[in-house]
């Protein structure tokens, strides 16, 4: 039986499909479940909660980049609210933050993730949602809200070829199921999953 | 044996691949390249439809999605597919195909004679005249007559297997159309970098410069395509589709397109999609959609062998087929010259050329007449005779304008007429994006009005024809486009050199020839319109363009219209005597041509149809025989049936197990929300109708939400888990809607309240164990909780662990019985359930489903989602004592309209079955047995049957229900047959109504 933890109930534990022309031209790797927390400034904190965080080396980061500091990402969600993701814990976070300064929700079951790479991972994106992918409209080191299949998905972006996707725990399943789905016609197969500081191998 | 294959030519053809298919169950032969309608007309065949209302023999018309005539069925079973033009499918080996709309055979259809005696009555407005009216029953029954012998194809019974799928595109520039125009606008503006998207519904790019004489850059016009497209495809800014239909221009540059991708392939790849839809985002829109010609309005000019001279010449050049060996050819503008040319360079023998206007251009003429071909000028094609196709047609003069005149006439014996009845911009997408077309006299045609969206319209769509001006507005719209973006514009230019270029203005020519005694003239030959029909409407007073197309059908079905609205307008202004943009313009919808459904559903069919969400035991509750239910999004356990068990076998057991000892049920579903910060109880208080700001941290208090409008919204319990921080809990259903609630009013309503809000739904699994051993069993596998009453009571908030995880536990109960919930990290849900399960096992514990969750809380009254249905008031549900009289909150200042608390409103009341027999959710309540002229009381909203009380329940909102416990009233379903039953009002805590058993 597939590991309890796991939120795609082993269905991308190992896989692959297609290949007929070849190397599978999309690889899916499980992104080990990342510590994560929804981080609320309150209205004119934000400097107060940057020197916070400083200390334990998260940076709040401008418009829709991903700051990445030694392997804790921070991304900005909404006006005055972040997602922080990070490979070991959110704990600090929420002692960093002060009930003056801002909230703190710990979300680090709430998420399940999947990178996806390869180079046709623009063409399996294309299929579930309405975003330009090119490195001008979305460059690495960025990141998107955004639905695919009728699955809210955020989608880092870590590379030219390297794709995050997080999508709500419950969904996961339904999520490897479209993903693997859409990815019939390129071919994919897995590889071990990965830790989300692990930066991604290759960048073509 | 009219058609055949030429020696030479054949652009699109492979000679080396010979291709077998069947039309009709026999075999033929075609060559890799050919469309259907090309191998057909190659090897002999040029019947290959019949007429829809008429059943008259048909061939082709055009030769490209223009055709009205040659519609096939493909395919069989899985596959079949009716109503597909021949001239537009690439055939492949082992091809079947079938004629439509006959019987017994194309060539014997024995609906002909019949027709052909009644024909005079089948005029428009037939059926409506006959059949239908004050009095008329006759439809009903002439219905089913008349639609099996008219008609088009028929579908398919069996479901289509075929993947289809939908992808997106962004493209700085999209060009619609991959013509000269179209290559130029593609060429000029993928040169600078910007990413361009190039469609074209053809499988080559080139359009009619496959047909073309003429010199680019000073390469043959074939030659000039072939470097456009491979320096196009060594574009990386560029992409090129093939195969594919822009169809339709949606707001915000949003084009809609359907891509084919395997229809011409015999072997289908199962991890490609048949079709593929494509959303194509554009900052900017070049449409060089080209033109259509137009038929010529004569009798007998539906008959097979009489063809429009661009589907003459594309025959010819593509696929080197000869449509004939013995031609007319005639019209009133410059391109039947080359139709001509093309001709007699084919070997056909051209009998005469006839130009109705006063004089032919000489420079394009000389040519013709040195081949020994005679031009008439000012000269008319009066009609077409034959019995299964064209054999001879009669020639007669006109005056300056197009008119017939008496005198000079000449008959000739053929089995071809190439026709051109002036050129037809494509302006769909145009129109659809646009405002009303206008009519350009000089082109006798519709141009391109004014655009809403972002879109140029450059080439024949916009009216310029010759090949030279053709490509500079394709470089023009390129540009324009390109300044649009913000983007340098490039200098470039295509250098043409055409011999057949335009000389001289195409005259505009209407019906001809018709008359008493004439055979039919044919304006719409797909819905079998003629010209007497729209005289008809005429004299009947159907004028305005709407009225036309309503009364005859004109420009229905599956082209739309393509070749026949402006020859109808024409025809129509003539006999109004006003000019055609008095009498109307053609506007256009999506779809161009006809879009499979399976492009628009893609891969939301069958279980991908809608996500669904799982919780961390789903796969548990799967191997322990749960037959799971989607509840919304959700999949639940409806119930655990045991070997042998029925549905309600094994809810009672459930609940009665519950009720006796104990059990667990997964509650991971409901909706959780953090609301965190020092304003998070003010926020809680405005936005439930009861106080949560007086709420201790480490309690839950139940709360209910109205809304604006003051009806009852969502209800659930909230928690204090510290000063600032609360978990609110929602219904399933609303967690959701709730969240987007309390994040309207944060960022819209109180701005200055530091309160923030988060999902929280999916971070947490959660049970609820409910019995009168519940506690027994946690003592045995929780820690660091106190469970004495003392140290846990009701509705307690403690923090605890379950061997090493982390868990809530809170003491609610949604059954009546002493019950608690254990919520833990999503991942660690499926551990903590099954420790649960195995410490209660000693217990008698079963796990349980929502069937008898539905069973426990009904029996306590206690309201859901059927009883929450926006119409019901905090009083309705009896929870009207709940409300704060002293804060303020959202729904306050409307909850007391008149209305809503009127004495008669609909109340919860519980009804008990005094007939051993069950009540069915949305069954009405009357006061008598005999339900005609009673008013309804009210309905059933939760039935079950109740295991403790061994009767057939019911919650039920009833009017003035509490005033009417004690007393009888009967159940009615009339619609789903059900036996009216009697029931008795009781209150709806029918189960320990003292609640002693919370404690027990």
């Amino acid at each position: 039986m597939a590991d309890a933890a796991d939120p795609f109930a082993g269905r991308l534990a190992e896989g692959r499909s297609g290949g007929r022309r070849g190397e599978p031209a999309i690889v899916l790797a499980q992104i080990d479940p990342p510590a994560a927390a929804q981080l609320q400034i309150w209205p004119g904190k934000r400097e107060a909660v940057a020197k916070a965080l400083a200390p334990i080396g998260i940076t709040l980061p401008e418009g829709r980049d991903l700051s990445n500091h030694f392997g804790r990402l921070c991304g900005r969600i909404a006006p005055g609210r972040y997602l922080v993701l990070t490979a070991d814990t959110v704990a600090d976070v929420a002692a960093a933050i002060s009930a003056d300064l801002g909230a703190v929700a710990d979300l680090s079951h709430a998420r399940a993730a999947v990178r996806i790479s390869g180079p046709a991972v623009e063409d399996l994106l294309a299929k579930g949602t309405a975003l330009a992918f090119d490195a001008d409209a979305f460059p690495p080191g960025t990141l998107a809200q955004t639905s695919i299949h009728h699955m809210g998905c955020l989608i880092l972006r870590r590379s030219e070829t390297v794709f995050d996707l997080f999508v709500f725990t419950s969904f996961a399943l339904s999520f490897s199921e479209w993903l693997t789905d859409a990815a019939r016609e390129f071919g994919w197969r897995t590889d071990p999953s990965v830790a989300i500081d692990q930066v991604p191998a290759h960048s073509s | 044996m009219s058609g055949y294959r030429l020696p030479e030519r054949g652009a699109l053809i492979d000679r080396s691949r010979p291709v077998h298919f069947r039309f009709d169950g026999r075999p033929m032969t075609g060559f890799a390249g050919d469309t259907l309608a090309s191998a057909l007309i190659a090897s002999g065949t040029r019947l290959l439809g019949r007429s829809f209302k008429y059943h008259r023999p048909r061939g082709l018309l055009g030769a490209g999605v223009e055709e009205p005539n040659a519609l096939v069925t493909l395919g069989a079973a899985t596959t079949r597919e009716p109503n597909i033009q021949a001239s537009i499918i690439e055939i492949f080996e082992g091809l079947r195909s079938e004629s439509q709309n006959r019987w017994p055979s194309l060539r014997h259809d024995i609906m002909t004679w019949p027709l052909s005696i009644v024909n005079q009555g089948l005029k428009a407005g037939f059926y409506y005249k006959t059949f239908m009216g004050p009095g008329r029953r006759a439809w009903d029954f002439y219905e089913q007559v008349i639609r099996r012998a008219a008609g088009l194809g028929a579908a398919g019974k069996e479901m289509d297997q075929s993947r289809y799928e939908k992808t997106n595109a962004f493209a700085d520039v999209l060009v619609v159309g991959g013509g000269p125009a179209g290559l130029a606008a593609t060429l000029t503006a993928g040169r600078t970098g910007a990413r361009v998207l190039v469609v074209d519904e053809g499988p080559v790019l080139g359009g009619s410069l496959f047909e073309s004489r003429a010199t680019i850059d000073g390469l043959p016009a074939i030659d000039w395509v072939r470097a456009a497209v491979t320096e196009l495809q060594a574009m990386t800014n560029v992409r090129v589709l093939i195969r594919a239909t822009a169809y339709g221009y949606y707001d915000g540059n949003v084009v809609g397109a359907v891509e084919r991708v395997q229809d011409h392939l015999a072997e289908r790849d199962p991890d490609l999609p048949r079709h593929r839809h494509w959303t194509i985002h554009a900052g900017q829109v070049v449409l060089t959609t080209g033109a259509t010609q137009r038929p010529l309005v004569f009798p007998g000019n539906d008959l097979p062998g009489v063809m429009l001279g661009s589907a003459v010449e594309r025959l010819i050049a593509r696929y080197a087929v000869a449509p004939g060996r013995e031609a007319v050819v005639a019209g009133a503008d410059d391109s039947i010259y080359r139709t001509t040319l093309a001709l007699v360079e084919a070997g056909v023998a051209v009998r005469a050329v006839a130009d109705a206007r006063p004089s032919p251009p000489t420079d394009l003429a000389a040519p013709i007449e040195a081949a020994g071909v005679p031009v008439h000028a000012a000269t008319l094609l009066g009609q077409a005779k034959g019995s299964k196709d064209v054999g001879r047609v009669r020639l007669s003069r006109c005056d300056a304008s197009g008119r017939p005149t008496e005198g000079w006439s000449e008959t000739h014996s053929l089995d071809l007429v190439a026709v051109s009845g002036g050129w037809t911009p494509t302006i769909h997408l145009a129109s659809q994006a646009g405002g009303p077309p206008l009519w350009s006299p000089e082109i006798d045609a519709f141009v391109p009005g004014p655009p809403r969206e972002a879109w140029t319209a450059a080439g024949a769509a916009a009216g310029t024809f010759g090949l030279d001006a053709i490509l500079a507005d394709g470089v023009r719209a390129a540009c324009s486009a390109l300044a649009a973006l913000g983007r340098p514009t490039p200098q470039s230019t295509f250098a043409a050199s055409d011999p057949d270029a335009p000389q001289m203005a195409p005259l505009a020519i209407r019906a001809t020839g018709l008359g008493k005694g004439a055979d039919k003239a044919f304006i719409d030959f797909q819905n079998d319109v003629t010209a007497s029909d729209v005289k008809l409407a005429h004299q009947e007073g159907y004028r305005s363009v709407e009225h036309l197309k309503r009364y005859t059908t004109l420009g229905m079905a599956t082209d739309q219209g393509k070749t026949s609205n402006v020859n109808a307008l024409g025809l129509m202004a003539d006999l109004e005597g006003r000019p055609i943009p008095d009498v109307g313009t053609t506007r256009f919808r999506a779809p161009y041509t006809p879009v499979s459904l399976g492009a628009l559903a893609g891969r939301e069919i069958g279980g991908h149809f809608r996500p669904v969400r799982r919780t961390a035991m789903h796969d548990w509750h799967v191997a322990h025989g749960a037959d799971m239910l989607t509840t919304g999004a959700w999949m639940r356990p409806r119930v655990y049936r045991r070997p042998g068990e029925s549905v309600t076998d094994a809810y009672i057991r459930e609940a009665r197990t519950v009720r006796e000892a104990v059990g667990i049920v997964d509650v991971s579903t409901l909706g959780k929300i953090t609301v965190q910060g020092p304003d998070a109880a003010k926020l809680l208080d405005r936005v439930y109708a009861n106080t949560f700001s007086s709420l201790t941290v480490g309690r839950a208090r139940y709360g209910v939400m109205l809304r604006e409008d003051g009806f009852v919204y969502d209800d659930g319990t909230t928690w204090r888990l510290g000063e600032n921080d609360f978990l609110m809990t929602t219904t399933t259903a609303n967690a959701a809607g709730v969240l987007a609630r309390l994040e309207r009013h944060l960022a819209v309503d109180w701005p200055d309240l530091k309160v923030a809000v988060a999902s929280a739904t999916d971070q947490w699994a959660g049970l609820a164990i409910a019995g009168p051993k519940s506690r027994e069993v946690l003592r045995t596998v929780v820690a660091d909780v106190d469970l004495s009453d003392a140290g846990t009571p009701f509705m307690a908030v403690r923090k605890g662990r379950v061997g090493k995880v982390a868990v809530l536990v809170t003491r609610i109960s949604f059954s009546g019985e002493r019950a608690y919930e254990i919520h833990c990290g999503a991942r660690d849900g499926l551990a903590v359930w099954e420790a649960v399960h195995a410490a209660g096992q000693p217990f008698g514990l079963v796990p349980y489903g929502t069937e008898a969750l539905g069973t426990l809380r009904i029996e306590k009254g206690h309201v859901s989602g059927p009883e929450l249905d926006g119409r019901t008031t905090l009083s309705d549900l009896g929870l009207g004592k709940m409300a704060s009289t002293k804060t303020p909150f959202v729904g306050r200042a409307l909850m007391d309209r008149p209305a809503m608390i009127s004495p008669d409103r609909k109340v919860l009341v519980g009804l008990r079955s005094l007939a051993d027999a069950p009540l069915r959710t949305g069954a009405h309540i009357i006061a008598e047995r005999m339900p005609q002229d009673m008013p309804s009381l009210g309905h059933v909203t939760s039935p079950t049957f109740s295991p403790a009380l061994g009767a057939y329940i019911a919650l039920a909102l009833v009017s003035a229900g509490r005033e009417r416990t004690g007393e009888r009233l009967t159940v009615v379903d009339p619609i789903r047959n059900g036996t009216p039953t009697e029931v008795e009002v009781v209150s709806p805590h029918f189960f320990d109504p003292e609640g002693a058993r919370l404690h027990g």
